[in-house]
């Protein structure tokens, strides 16, 4: 089969490489349809990560059915289905408790797996022909009848949209809240969404680029333009100076200031300090452990100067974490399904399979216009 | 009086091992970078030079063994030339004086190697293992007996495994 092989630091390139196959008996094979490139896949990309030369990206999938292993009950041969990013078991403490991006099995050591991501288990991408979906039953969404024409709003469902949602949710938005939402990168612009969903009376989204920043604004949210700073007063001024009642990192440790230098800190300090008193946060950004590539000296070490004594003196609190898609999934789709949310209007760009290592440059040089890329693998 | 432990099976025993010493190879790294004194340096170094030890001898004494059918020989005697390799560095680790300019990049070294290993330990043997009929739970509790037994004898190298 054709996948997007990673080669090294902003090296990737399509290559023929042996065909996923079933390997154990709870296994699903799909093909790939639909497969996005996500900014996490970036932290990889720019040789930030220890993946391994080698390896296939892509944990955006949707495809279809195409043989199931002997355990398979549920998912038959033929379904649309939209992998969550997150790999379960169904069956650790974990997963029973719908923490499924924290299975303890499937990535032994390691509180979560994921398709073909540093870090998160053996598990090989989906920017490819053909997936290998471990524990198929319970990882697979079957997707609804209309599945085929709003497939680019469905793949939306394996990362980006489940993921925005769980921003507001560790940050508790309510309906007539306000909410500032750092990043207007896909997750962002998914957290701005799930804000409006929720009934959110005033969503703000930050962020330098000005055409992700216009997505914002076809959300609905009041677009924050931070490229000659001054975005924290903007948002102290449109709350009459309380801060916003919730506050989303969509960002990460990439976090850039004005200048594009990383700031691993930026984000996090500018939402203690534009959240208002006893605001929660809800942190989905990546942030990592240890980052050995990186120039601050506390981010090497997983660290960051957090402005602690104003987050503790405010008594606000805060949820980090990967989404757990499986909480969500099935219930998103049915907006989709719906009508009410159409997710795809933040894909800039459907390519096939092919273009993707120009895809991954463009996007990762945050080319205008190059917000979402929804890849395509030969049918 | 039948020994317990508090680790639910070989593997959860096993990896937190491979998590302390993660965190004080992060620690050494900070200590070099903030100029640390070599006696400082040095006694961390001692420290997963012997939690290493400890670490590699129950793996190769009572883990291996156990799951070595489960795992196949291929991905068993490629964990073992890493052991070996680990071992080869803390040996030359532990016989160098700390204020020698080798001494932080051989530390530095036996780091990457262990990252390389565990990650390999964890994909495959320990997947591969969980997913085998092999009880896993019994199988930590001579583990905990070993290693506490190790632990607990005076901090020299322990000797080469055959």
């Amino acid at each position: 089969m054709r996948a997007l092989v990673y080669k090294g630091p902003r090296k990737v390139a399509v290559e023929k490489v042996p065909d996923a196959e079933i390997e154990r008996p709870t296994d699903v094979l799909v093909k790939i349809t639909s497969t996005n490139i996500c900014g996490s896949d970036l932290h990889m990309y720019e040789g930030r990560t220890n993946m391994e030369p080698g390896r296939i990206l892509g944990h955006e999938n949707l495809g279809e059915v195409i043989a199931v292993g002997a355990a398979v009950d549920r998912v038959k041969v033929g379904d649309r289905v939209c992998l969550p990013f997150n790999i379960g078991c169904g069956f650790c403490e974990n997963c029973e408790q719908g923490l499924s991006g924290f299975c303890l099995t499937c990535n032994p050591g390691m509180a979560g797996a994921a398709y073909g991501f540093a870090g998160m288990g053996p598990y090989s991408g989906g920017q490819a022909e053909l997936l290998r979906v471990p524990y198929g039953d319970f990882n697979c969404l079957v997707l609804p009848r209309d599945s085929a024409e709003k497939e680019s709003d469905y793949v939306m469902l394996a990362d980006i949209f489940p993921t925005g949602y769980h921003a507001t949710e560790l940050a508790g938005v309510r309906p007539g809240e306000s909410v500032v939402i750092y990043g207007a990168g896909p997750v962002g612009l998914m957290a701005a969404m799930s804000s409006m969903i929720k009934g959110a009376s005033q969503v703000m989204v930050v962020d330098t680029h000005k055409d992700r920043l216009a997505l914002a604004e076809k959300a609905g949210a009041i677009a924050i333009d931070d490229t000659e700073g001054g975005g924290v007063e903007k948002i102290m001024e449109l709350t009459g100076g309380k801060g916003a009642d919730r506050g989303c990192e969509c960002v990460g440790y990439q976090c850039c200031n004005m200048h594009r230098e990383e700031v691993p800190n930026l984000t996090m300090n500018n939402l203690v300090a534009t959240v208002k008193a006893t605001g929660r946060i809800g942190v989905v950004g990546v942030f990592v452990p240890e980052d050995p590539n990186a120039e601050d000296k506390l981010e090497k070490r997983g660290r960051m100067a957090f402005d602690f004594g104003a987050y503790w003196t405010k008594g606000q609190s805060m949820g980090t974490g990967q989404a757990n898609v499986k909480a969500y999934n099935r219930l998103l789709s049915r907006l989709i399904e719906k009508d009410r949310v159409k997710p795809s209007w933040i894909v800039s760009h459907e390519l096939p399979l092919e273009k993707a290592p120009e895809a991954y440059e463009n996007f990762d040089q945050r080319k205008k216009g190059w917000t979402k890329v929804v890849l395509k693998p030969p049918r | 009086m039948a020994l317990t432990t508090p680790f639910e099976n070989a593997v959860d025993l096993l990896d937190a091992d491979h998590k302390a010493v993660k965190q004080m190879f992060i620690d050494y790294s900070a200590l070099c970078e903030d100029g640390a004194p070599s006696a400082a340096r040095r006694s961390l170094a001692e420290r997963i030079c012997q939690e290493l030890t400890v670490h590699t001898q129950i793996e190769e004494e009572i883990f291996y063994p156990a799951v070595r059918e489960a795992v196949g020989d291929a991905l068993m005697e490629e964990a073992i030339a890493e052991h070996a390799e680990a071992k080869e560095l803390i040996a030359s680790i532990q016989g160098m004086k700390s204020a020698s300019e080798n001494y932080d990049t051989t530390v530095k070294k036996l780091s990457r190697a262990i990252d390389q290993h565990v990650l390999e330990e964890r994909e495959q043997i320990f997947l591969k293992a969980l997913q085998a009929p092999i009880d896993l739970r019994a199988l930590a509790i001579p583990l905990y007996k070993r290693k506490k037994q190790l632990m607990g004898a005076p901090a020299t190298p322990a000797k080469e495994n055959a």
